[in-house]
């Protein structure tokens, strides 16, 4: 799936691929999260081979061109978690809505790690 | 057998569809139950409708795709309340089918059916059913599957009208403000108008006003303003704000549009955002007018605002209803004819409810009139012993408090309604009223309408017989009998005679009528009144 809208030039598809690299950034540069976690066997494999999925520990699902978000993150030691994930999600659904135009309908944050 | 429409067929059954919407409006407006109108349902899909045509007239290209195209522009650009709106998305949905090929069948025309409810679904923010909504989507399910095998456009059009009919008449069992109402949903009633008109254009039968239901002709005339004013719905948003956004910015897409639907929904309620990148039309019920302007504004231009303020109106319409409802007490009096209607009102009855003999009206035509006057007690007139099991079951469905005087017929009515003085107190008014009915003897005059022997008398169709308590008199002159009906019920303590002549009685004749009793009884008042009644010549009334 893929969110498509269109404008009076034409139709505008954006894949899920390129939805989730985004999101992806947008949760890294969030302080308190220092890394994605995988959740995929794909991913895994990929990182045997020193490769770094570009949408490692984001799961994206659209329905209806909209998106519901999966975010699976490793928290640095010692930051509250509960302002950490509030400004996750806020920040993710912010920064989507804003730089793909789509809606995004849900962010759930499930934190897989601690940092030490 | 109509299997095929072409273009110009499309045209004439839309314009059909609107003047059978034209001559039906004021029956879909009087279904209207909700006590803030923001316009009323038949009115608005009318406004919709003609809208919808006049762009099409505009059209002169005889391609089915224009044409529908600008059916669905027109509908969406003159698309007014919620009912309006609605209609217009149904016919979107229609058009976006039926543009496909250069004609329609009966199945393209289901599967429009079909579309339109899908599109209508999607714009209402919380489908409630038993609306406009169930009966589309309902009919165009069933269309489906009818076009499988029927591909007679005229023969498909029965079956879907009946298919209709059935859900229209069970709106009220999904929707408990319609059923409290007695109404079925006026939205719904005007999708069916709108389904005929196509029909009738097809069938080439004429447009017809619809008749008042059968079995219940208490329907009543004054319909304008039959609202339940015992219960007043609190106003959450305040300002029924309504625009259309136009000439919108180049980059915005279609989710900006869902965004702003979103948004909207946050601030308010009734929500509806329905359009393409050319037009949006926006109705919101908000307290917040300004932000949702604002959030158009980001779109595009804003055109024709509208903005409301529904608390006014309300504020207003309770003023009005208090200076209505000052009234302790009133009476309803179920009645036939004209003259005895009239009769009833100057009496001081503030309602009637047409029944009687041949016609008894049900109880949720008592129980509307009754909620209507907004009065706390209301008498209520029977007239009829056929009628007062209704009018008690009446008492458990409002909240005014219902008396019933067990009136029997009409002259014990009208002596009760005599006796009512509007100062006295319920109880003083429930006596004086009971025992003036009881006081007073009633006779009829009628005709026999089959052969049979009563009362030791053999009658035949086409008889006059007179009545007091049981036939007392059979003739073929209505005047006699009335003078024979009159000779049993007078007595010595008799002082007034009065006769209140039906329709099918001259004002001469019942005044010749008067003047030959007054001859048999001269120390007696006669009086002749013009009832207008059906069926019987004369009610006779002795005090």
């Amino acid at each position: 799936m893929a969110l498509n809208t269109s404008n009076i030039y034409g139709n505008i598809t954006i894949s899920d691929d390129a939805v989730a690299m985004l999101i992806r950034k947008i949760a890294l540069e969030c302080y308190g999260v220092v890394d994605l976690a995988s959740r995929r066997l794909s991913d895994s494999l990929l990182e045997l081979f020193n490769r770094v999925p570009v949408t490692k520990g984001v799961k994206l699902v659209t329905m209806d061109n909209r998106a519901f978000v999966d975010l699976y993150v490793i928290l640095k030691d010692g930051v509250n978690r509960e302002a950490v994930v509030s400004s996750l999600k806020a920040s993710v659904q912010y920064n989507v809505e804003h730089l793909t135009g789509m809606r995004v309908k849900s962010v759930n944050v499930h934190i897989v790690g601690v940092k030490l | 057998m109509i299997t095929i429409l072409n273009d110009i067929d499309v045209r004439n059954i839309f314009a059909g569809a609107g003047v059978n919407l034209e001559i039906n409006k004021s029956h879909i407006d009087s279904l209207n139950v909700f006590p803030v109108p923001d316009g009323d349902t038949g009115t608005n899909m009318l406004l919709t409708l003609s809208s919808a045509l006049r762009e099409m007239e505009s059209v002169q290209s005889s391609s089915l795709a224009d044409i529908c195209q600008a059916i669905s522009k027109g509908a969406l650009k003159g698309a007014r309340g919620n009912s309006g709106v609605i209609l217009s998305q149904i016919f979107k949905g229609m058009t976006q089918v039926m543009s496909e090929g250069n004609t329609v069948n009966t199945k393209s025309f289901a599967k429009a059916l079909k579309r339109g409810a899908e599109v209508a679904y999607d714009v209402v923010t919380h489908p409630k059913e038993g609306t406009i909504l169930t009966v589309v989507r309902m009919v165009g399910e069933y269309a489906v599957k009818v076009a499988n095998k029927q591909s007679d456009f005229l023969e498909f059009f029965r079956k879907i009208l009946q298919k209709g009919e059935e859900v229209l008449a069970s709106t009220p069992e999904m929707l408990p403000v319609l059923k409290k109402a007695g109404v079925v949903d006026a939205g719904g009633k005007g999708l069916l108008v709108i389904l005929y008109g196509m029909y009738n254009t097809l069938a080439g039968i004429d447009m017809q006003p619809i008749e008042q239901e059968e079995g219940a002709p208490g329907t009543p005339k004054q319909t304008e303003f039959q609202i339940d004013k015992h219960n007043l719905e609190e106003i959450n948003f305040a300002y029924c704000t309504e625009f259309f956004v136009i000439n919108l910015n180049k980059t915005t897409t279609i989710s900006d549009i869902d965004k702003l639907r979103d948004k909207l929904n946050e601030i308010g309620d009734s929500v509806i955002v329905v359009g393409d990148l050319e037009l949006v039309k926006v109705h919101v019920h908000t307290n917040n007018p300004d932000k949702a302007l604002g959030y158009a504004l980001t779109l595009g231009e804003l055109d024709k605002p509208k903005i409301e303020n529904m608390l006014q109106q309300s504020r207003e319409f309770k003023k009005e209803l208090e200076r209505v409802s000052l009234k302790e007490q009133a009476i309803v009096a179920v009645c036939t004819g004209e003259g005895i209607d009239s009769i009833f009102r100057e009496l001081g009855a503030e309602a009637t409810i047409c029944g009687g003999q041949t016609m008894n009206p049900s109880v949720a035509d008592i129980v509307n009139i009754v909620d209507s006057i907004g009065a706390k007690n209301v008498f209520v007139l029977p007239n009829n012993s056929n009628i007062i099991l209704a009018a008690e079951q009446a008492k458990e469905l409002t909240r005014a408090n219902i008396v019933v005087i067990a009136t029997k017929n009409i002259p014990q009515g009208i002596a009760a309604a005599i006796n009512f003085n509007p100062e006295a107190s319920i109880e003083e008014n429930t006596r004086a009223m009971q025992k003036a009915a009881e006081n007073v003897r009633a006779g009829q005059v009628t005709h026999a309408v089959r052969d049979t022997e009563m009362d030791g008398l053999e009658l035949q169709t086409g008889d006059i017989i007179g009545i007091y308590k049981q036939i007392v008199a059979k003739g073929s002159d209505p005047d006699e009998v009335a003078i024979e009906v009159a000779g049993k019920m007078t007595d010595d303590s008799t002082a007034v005679i009065t006769l209140y002549y039906g329709e099918d009685i001259t004002e001469e004749r019942a005044n010749a009528l008067v003047e030959k009793l007054q001859g048999l009884y001269p120390f007696y008042d006669v009086m002749a009144y013009y009832g207008g009644q059906s069926h019987y010549y004369y009610y006779i009334s002795v005090e």
